[in-house]
């Protein structure tokens, strides 16, 4: 018995022996595969999932339909010179010569039936598309665009900075949204790009909040103390490290307001406060036929004028829906694969 | 590689971290924040080539002290000198441009790494941020750099979470080397790692260090660590150093108290060994209040009785524990053994004698006290306590039992080469101290 130390030594971790004992597994350099990246992975669990497929697929069809549905003429040059409608979505068709009258029930020669004015429907539908989608993508990629960099900004200098600008956010929250963006629309009149103004004001805020929660959790990571003391800058701190981390949720967000954005175009529309009322987006074609709902002349209802454009928005909203949830579960399996860390239940 | 007859390279003075405790505005107004000392003026120098390690227990401010010599925090006071240059007073684009010569290996070999970057991006992000190569070049410096650290450099276009611990701790380790520092402090390297592949980092490190020369800062709650990496080590507790000195003088006596009581807790695999542990009452305290004189005193086994005073150690400790606890105390449960399987027990109903056997009990004191003088004192505030006056308790021992410990704050007392610890047991005023003898 001795109170001395170190009377055993262990040895045997020489480093030859260990270089030369059995692999511990099979890997081998030959069975080496590609690293799949984040994106990668996320599209092919997208792909799985049928139902976000369906969405994805009845989203690009009304994009290419809208798209395609009159020839769009850029300065004087026909660009795309297809029209699969068939007619002007514009013309009074009577007014053309043609044998049509207002509210003809569908036909062959007009799919969807006619309007109060005697426009074809079909036409109609097919071209309204371009507002409502057109619409949709570029509120969202404006809001969310904004509302990352604002959010951003905020979550990462966190303190006073933080305070005033969510505090400018707060005056925005207070307002009831669509109800701020009809009062811009009152105020600066109808119009494309009011509407886009208006959505666009009212929507960021949402994703600013959303983004600084995440960002206030993803900063309190070490990797982001290791770039500091790389030397980073703190606009590379954010926008490679920070910012990649913390997108997810707002990629999501973005898809699935989307639909919430062209319901909301719609919504101004029936109002009476969208686009000019014979221009042939979705919801103003509902507010313009809105009286038919209850009662038509001769005491038939023409089901079609509001049933078709209603079922477009609803076909979007529903399309656009199933891709967000798509890409959620996308995303968050991967955060799934992520997360798990070594030693970590 | 002892100390060369060069400068020291990094040379910290009088370091200081105080973080603010709680309050928002409304405590800040009503001066109720209180400030957690979590560093309170270090002074450290690391020569050129060296290692230096840094032990203490959790909460005694390694990572604090680690991170503020690079200012990953901003220190409250107090100079961190880098070849003669004040990091503390450097504009951000100078400190941006010194990162370059001091480096930071991390403790969470996962969570330092950002899993959105591929390996490659990670080792060359460096690279990036101060322009030190690009295209072909960066991608050779790249694959040196993986090779360097024993990965392969087939591994850039992989993701952090396709590596083990040690492999990601290796990564860390190349992403620092990416820039040629001088100086690379890492804060507790391997304590995130498997026993088997902590010798593997330390050897790379230790290779690594021979073959560019580079100066270590250590720091470690794993002495066995320390140990093997380390030319000189400092013992840190509550954010001041108790003992500095070359790791063999460390590691041999004389000892700091608290530093004997660490290496006592090493373990031995010799089942012939019977060496002591020694057992430190109590917690450490808090650094929002810490204690006043020696801040080892409170739990130090060798804590210095006043003149006069002629006990056993042991039971001065008791005394003084008890006069601890006390002070913190208004219920005789805090001081008395509990009875096991007696709940609700009223300890007021207890006899004179029962209570002061209990009391006797819960702090290992025997039937009397070696010290007259000190059994009488004992058994006065034994009355008080009996009599429910707290406050008249405490005043009896506060009165009594006061060690030198608790008034002045040693410094670090020169005992050898190099080597010096703080603890008045080394300061010759107090010559005749009992455990300076033995």
């Amino acid at each position: 018995m001795s109170t001395d130390r170190g009377r055993i030594r262990i040895t045997g971790f020489d480093a030859d022996r260990v270089e030369s004992r059995e692999p511990l597994s099979d890997w081998t350099e030959t069975r080496d595969t590609e690293t799949e990246g984040r994106w990668t992975r996320a599209w092919r669990e997208f792909r799985r999932n049928r139902s976000a497929m369906l969405g994805l697929y009845i989203v690009i069809a009304m994009s290419l339909l809208a798209l395609f549905a009159r020839p769009i003429t850029i300065a004087g040059v026909t660009v795309q010179p297809i029209s699969l409608a068939p007619y002007d979505p514009g013309a009074i068709l009577y007014a053309q010569g043609l044998d049509v009258s207002a509210y003809e029930a569908p036909s062959l020669a007009h799919p969807f039936g006619t309007d109060g004015s005697a426009r074809d429907v079909f036409s109609r539908v097919l071209y309204g598309g371009r507002f409502s989608l057109s619409i949709g993508f570029i509120v969202v990629l404006v809001t969310a665009a904004i509302g990352l960099v604002y959010g951003a900004v905020a979550g990462y200098y966190g303190g006073r900075v933080d305070e005033v600008m969510m505090r400018l956010l707060d005056l925005i929250f207070a307002f009831p949204g669509l109800l701020l963006a009809l009062i811009i629309v009152a105020v600066l009149g109808k119009g494309y790009w009011e509407l886009v103004l208006a959505f666009t004001a009212i929507g960021w805020a949402g994703y600013a909040r959303l983004i600084r929660g995440e960002i206030l959790k993803v900063k309190e990571n070490e990797y982001v103390l290791a770039a500091k003391a790389l030397g980073a800058r703190d606009r590379r701190v954010i926008f490679r490290h920070v910012v990649p981390n913390a997108i997810a949720p707002l990629i999501v967000q973005a898809s699935l307001s989307i639909g919430t954005v062209v319901i909301g175009v719609a919504a101004l529309g029936f109002l009476g406060l969208g686009l000019p009322p014979s221009s042939a987006e979705w919801g103003t074609m509902l507010d313009q036929t809105r009286q038919t709902i209850v009662q038509g002349p001769g005491g038939s209802i023409p089901w079609w004028v509001t049933v078709f454009p209603g079922g477009a928005i609803f076909l979007f909203v529903m399309s656009m829906n199933l891709i967000g949830d798509g890409i959620n579960d996308a995303l968050d399996a991967q955060e799934g694969e992520d997360v798990a860390r070594g030693g970590e239940v | 590689m002892a100390k060369t007859a060069d400068g020291p390279i990094l040379e910290v003075e009088n370091l200081t971290k105080y973080y603010e405790s709680g309050g928002g505005l409304v405590d800040t107004l009503l001066g109720r924040s209180q400030e957690v000392k979590a560093l309170d003026g270090v002074d450290l120098e690391l020569y050129p080539g060296e290692t230096l390690g840094i032990v203490g227990e959790s909460g005694c401010g390694k990572t604090t002290l680690a991170r503020s010599l690079l200012r990953l925090i901003e220190p409250t006071a107090g100079t961190v000198r880098y070849e003669g240059e004040d990091l503390t007073a450097a504009s951000d684009d100078r400190l941006r441009a010194l990162r370059k010569d001091i480096q930071y290996i991390f403790q969470d070999p996962f969570a330092s790494l950002n899993p959105r970057l591929t390996v490659g991006d990670i080792v060359g992000e460096p690279l990036d941020i101060h322009d030190i190569a690009e295209g072909e070049a960066r991608a050779d410096r790249v694959s040196d750099l993986l090779e360097t650290v024993g990965l392969n450099q087939r591994h850039a276009h992989r993701y952090p979470h396709e590596f083990s611990g040690g492999q990601r701790q290796r990564i860390g380790i190349a992403r620092a080397l990416a820039v040629d520092p001088e100086v690379i402090v890492c804060d507790e390297p391997v304590s995130a790692l498997d026993v088997s592949v902590q010798a593997q980092i330390l050897n790379l490190l230790a290779d690594l260090q021979s073959e560019f020369g580079l100066s270590y800062i250590v720091i470690a709650h794993d002495l066995s660590v320390v140990e093997h990496i380390a030319d000189r080590v400092g013992v840190l507790y509550l954010g001041e150093f108790a003992e500095v000195g070359p790791t063999e003088d460390v590691f041999q006596p004389p000892y700091h108290p608290y530093a004997e009581a660490l290496l006592s807790a090493i373990p031995e695999p010799d089942p012939g060994w019977e060496g002591d542990r020694i057992f430190l009452s109590g917690d450490v305290p808090s650094p929002l209040n810490p204690p006043s004189g020696c801040r080892f005193h409170t739990r130090c086994p060798k804590v210095i009785q006043p003149k006069g005073t002629d006990m056993a150690q042991s039971e001065w400790r008791s005394l003084m524990d008890l006069k601890q606890r006390l002070r913190k105390a208004d219920s005789l449960e805090a001081v008395t053994a509990v009875r096991e399987g007696v709940e609700d027990e009223d300890l007021r109903q207890l006899s004179r004698s029962a209570l002061e056997a209990r009391v006797r009990d819960e702090f290992g004191l025997p039937e009397t006290v070696g010290d007259r003088e000190a059994e009488e004192v004992f058994g006065t505030a034994l009355d008080h306590l009996y009599d429910g006056a707290f406050e008249a308790a405490r005043t009896a021992l506060n009165d009594a039992f006061e060690s030198p410990c608790e008034r002045t704050d040693p410094e670090l007392f020169d005992v050898g080469d190099d080597h010096r610890i703080a603890c008045l047991l080394y300061d010759d005023a107090y010559p005749e101290t009992p455990t300076r003898r033995s």
